[in-house]
């Protein structure tokens, strides 16, 4: 165990006793970093088998891959929202596209400009009359 | 908590979507369907992928072949043992070679892997299967599956899947679908109707070939029924192409019970509530619980349930099928949500098993059965000896997990599109199960010339005009000798004699692609390998699967593999990136949109790049201005603000001020006993002295008149339905009201001490209440019904309102 970049594919899943697919759907989706070399030539080394057991465990765990991924890139959990403060005062505007469908527009969260909110609803509004013009009942 | 997930949807607009479209061809003939899924890939990245697609397949459909066709070569492959498989594709991928393999998945779903498509390559997968269809009380329901709805849990704990077998949800996904059927004989000449896709029937000769007259896409599952058939026995024989002197048999059995009285249901209906039943599918679902309600008879028993994370009992126990408590369900069911959350279900059986019935009880499970964990809910309802009848209902429902939980528990399972309007013909199936007596204990009589090498085993159960279908394999070298009649012999649920139930005349065909054998061979196989599970048996190359090889059949132990071997200067050079074919999201599902309108509608087409352009934007102003007119404050909403405010008005109105009371004094009296509106159906609400204490607080103006205004007070939801469905029958609400009032206030029971009384003493002797006159039959009634009553407690017989104790 002197290369630390020594295993073929199916060496590290014997190690890891997992199947070979499930291996290489992780190292597919940037779960476990990719191996060194091409196709039959490609060879993993420790740092691979230790995210592939990590990753077992925590599947085991009931935890989802892109929980994992999240995890294994070392990002922080999100941060929740700030709670508003008691009254505070915040005005939404509802922009009433028509009976039963209303966009419900908050620019200062949404970080918007005036500018584009217009945009925004014009694009609304157009789409709207084009889906519903192209599906009017005969 | 996000690490677990329990549904997936993405929205991934800007990716390139790598499936083209799924093409069906389908001829029916007989009770044997043969389709063809031609699904189309392309690869529209700029480098070598391995697509991956998982699909559903109808329940017990039978994977007779597949057929590939790359860049227009056509190609071979075979169905091998799942490990020799698996091996093959993985080293041809290591290799840089082009694989295709099919699996069968833990969920009955199959998953199609395309190694090494190459970039702007293109793939034909025809997928080829038989399917056994069922003719129950004259009924084909031919249901082709295009979609898996987001499902609830946990796709690898619970679900059993591999990581690349598990599906996400693309809301913006859209793959075009088409579908041909070709009908022969008698179903040529049927009651032929599409319930989920808008069809043309063309006659061409003796056969009815079906198309869908609109654009049509993978979101829905598409569906076809072939009524007023007649109930008719059936059986085939032809030869086994794959082995010498065997010949392969199918009997359709229509059992026939002849008039068995009916009996009275004793149903526990469970109705899913979770979020993915939003929109269409809860609409559907008050919609049967209502038939279903309507359908019940004075000697009949139902409790009345619904889940989703958590469970939710309307009644404590089973009520009995009267006026009142159907009156009761109704409003019940009317006013049910899809609001629940999760889909707990295991836990929601037991505890539905869970509520005293006294002998033997059903339960009528109402769901779209999108959940991971099946096999947990399959457990718990066979240990409890509680038959599971199952309403399926969505767009796109998980046929296979409903299907095995009718099945393993003795119920029976049936299906209603969110879009179909005909209900009445599945509830008076689901009816005539649950009320005729059932057949057990069945044999098959085969003809005295037929040498059977092995035949299926029969379920443990038969209802009737339900079809059973049993295969076998005989010994024989001439194929006319397999004819003769065979008999289905059973007894019925209440008598011990062995009758006839359904026979029929084998008649012997002829078959080109062996289907007949292969369809029996799965049978066998699936038999086979049942009973290496149950005995824990395992082995290198079993016995079902050398039969599977043998029959070339894709099982949980076979699967197909191609290896398509490039030229050197073909080959990929790095693992190819991964592309999993997003899901459609079912029309409708947890309310994204109504198939109601879309039936109504032509295709909807739409340009984002035309959306923005400044001459088609139609906009005013006024259209942006927020309106609160419109908005209806809902019942539940109502506090105790309200009422606070409504007490202000009362001072004023009813002229208290006028009067001298100390400070102190009136506080206290406006600060009342003040109680909410109680939603929880089993919540009692408020005690007869906590009602008695609001009345004393309150002047007679503002008492409650009508059976709502007592609910808004506090009174439990019985208590209420109680007076008006009991006492109050044909009677004046008022009047109903304002005798129960003075009843209760006859009791003079308070809970209040000190300052209270004192308030009311005070009260009396200000302002004299007024006693409007009550009939004095009325209170008669009454306080015979309330017999019992205590400060603290109204009587059972009224909290359990509308219970068996009054049926």
């Amino acid at each position: 165990m002197s290369n630390p970049n020594q295993h073929t594919l199916n060496e590290l899943c014997v190690l890891a006793d997992l199947p070979v697919r499930t291996v290489r759907y992780y190292v597919q989706n940037g779960l476990v970093d990719k191996p060194h070399g091409e196709t039959r030539a490609a060879r993993y080394g420790a740092r691979q088998l230790e995210q592939v057991l990590l990753i077992k465990k925590w599947t085991a765990a009931g935890v989802s891959l892109d929980r994992i991924r999240e995890l294994l890139h070392g990002e922080e959990a999100p941060v929740p929202a700030r709670v508003r403060k008691a009254g505070s005062v915040e005005v939404w505007s509802h922009l009433h596209v028509t009976d039963g469908l209303e966009v419900a527009i908050e620019p200062g969260r949404a970080q918007l400009s005036p500018e584009q909110v217009r945009a925004f609803t014009r694009g609304v509004m157009a789409l709207y009359a084009s889906i519903t013009d192209a599906t009017a009942p005969e | 908590m996000n690490a677990l997930r329990q549904a997936e949807i993405v929205c991934d607009g800007d990716k390139d979507l790598m499936l083209l479209g799924v093409k069906a061809n389908g001829a029916i003939k007989g009770r044997l369907l043969a389709m063809n899924l031609q699904q189309r890939f392309r690869n529209a990245s700029e480098t070598n992928t391995e697509i991956t697609y998982t699909f559903p397949l109808p329940f017990g459909a039978v994977l007779m072949g597949v057929d590939v066709e790359l860049n227009g070569k056509q190609l071979k492959g075979e169905v091998t043992a799942r490990g020799t498989a698996r091996a093959r594709y993985e080293e041809a991928i290591s290799e840089g070679n082009s694989s295709i393999m099919l699996e069968r998945n833990a969920d009955h779903s199959y998953t199609l892997e395309l190694g090494n498509l190459m970039a702007r390559e293109e793939c034909s997968i025809t997928v080829r299967y038989a399917q056994v269809l069922q003719l129950d009380h004259g009924q084909i329901r031919l249901m082709l599956p295009t979609t898996i709805a987001p499902r609830y849990g946990n796709p690898i704990t619970q679900g059993g899947l591999q990581p690349h077998q598990t599906t996400v949800t693309d809301i913006t996904a859209e793959y075009p679908f088409d579908i041909s059927l070709t009908l022969y004989g008698d179903l040529a000449k049927a009651n032929v109707a599409s319930p989920s896709h808008k069809t043309g029937y063309h006659p061409n000769g003796e056969e009815l070939i079906v198309r869908l007259a609109q654009r049509g896409s993978l979101d829905r599952d598409f569906i076809l029924t072939i009524s007023e058939l007649q109930n008719q026995s059936s059986a085939i024989s032809c030869l086994d192409a794959s082995v010498e002197g065997q010949t392969a048999l199918m009997a359709n059995f229509s059992p026939n019970f002849g008039d068995s009285a009916a009996k009275p249901v004793s149903a526990k209906i469970l109705v899913d509530c979770s979020g993915s039943m939003g929109g269409d599918s809860i609409a559907a679902a008050r919609s049967a619980v209502h038939r279903i309600v309507v359908g019940l008879e004075p000697a009949d028993k139902f409790s009345l349930s619904r889940f989703g994370s958590t469970v939710e009992h309307r009644s404590r126990g089973m009520w009995g099928g009267t006026a009142q408590a159907k009156t009761s369900a109704k409003r019940w069911i009317d006013s049910v949500d899809a609001n629940l959350g999760g889909t707990e279900m295991a836990g929601a059986l037991t505890s539905t098993i869970a509520i005293s019935h006294g002998g033997q009880s059903d339960i009528l499970l109402i769901t779209d059965g999108e959940i991971q964990g099946i096999d947990e809910v399959i457990n718990v309802a066979k240990q409890s000896g509680h038959r599971v009848f199952v309403v399926a209902i969505g767009a796109s429902p998980a046929e296979a997990h409903l299907r095995r939980l009718a099945a393993a528990t003795g119920g029976a399972c049936d299906f209603v599109a969110n879009s179909e309007e005909d209900w009445e013909p599945t509830m008076i199936r689901m009816f005539s199960r649950m009320r005729t007596s059932r057949a057990s204990n069945m044999r098959v009589e085969w003809p005295e010339s037929i040498d059977v090498k092995w035949s299926q085993k029969i379920p443990g159960f038969a209802f009737a005009n339900d079809s059973l279908n049993v295969c076998a394999f005989i010994q024989s070298q001439d194929i006319e000798a397999t004819t003769g009649v065979v008999r289905l012999w059973g007894c019925l649920d209440d008598s011990g004699s062995e009758v006839i139930l359904a026979e029929a005349e084998v008649a012997v065909v002829e078959s080109t692609v062996n289907t007949l054998a292969r369809v029996a061979a799965y049978a066998q196989y699936a038999e086979t390998s049942q009973s290496r599970k149950l005995q824990g048996i395992s082995g290198e190359l079993s016995k079902s699967q050398e039969l599977a090889v043998q029959y070339q059949l894709v099982t949980d132990e076979t699967n197909f593999i191609l290896v398509h071997e490039r030229d050197a200067s073909e080959k990929a050079l790095e693992m190819p990136d991964a592309h999993k074919v997003p899901q459609m999201m079912p029309a409708g599902w947890g309310g994204t949109g109504s198939v109601q309108y879309s039936r109504k509608q032509d295709d909807v087409k739409f340009s984002i790049h035309a959306c923005v352009t400044e001459s088609s934007v139609r906009f005013s102003n006024k259209a942006a201005a927020p309106d609160y007119g419109s908005m209806a404050t809902p019942s539940v909403w109502r506090t105790n603000r309200t009422s606070a405010a409504a007490k202000v008005d009362a001072l004023s109105s009813g002229g208290m001020d006028d009067f001298q009371i100390p400070a102190f004094l009136r506080k206290q009296a406006d600060d009342g006993p003040s109680y909410g509106r109680r939603n929880a159906p089993d919540d009692a609400g408020i005690t007869p002295a906590e009602f008695s204490d609001w009345l004393n607080a309150h002047s007679a103006a503002k008492w409650p008149m009508s059976f709502n205004a007592l609910r808004d007070l506090g009174l439990g939801l019985a208590i209420c339905e109680w007076l008006e469905l009991e006492v109050g029958q044909g009677r004046d609400e008022a009047a109903v009201v304002r005798a129960f009032i003075a009843v209760v206030l006859g009791f003079k029971y308070s809970s209040g001490t000190g300052i209270r009384k004192a308030v009311q003493t005070i009260k009396g002797a200000i302002q004299p209440e007024k006693q409007s006159a009550v009939a004095p039959e009325l209170t008669a009634a009454i306080r015979v019904g309330l017999q019992g009553v205590q400060a603290s407690r109204w009587p059972d017989a009224v909290v359990n309102f509308p219970g068996v104790q009054l049926a």
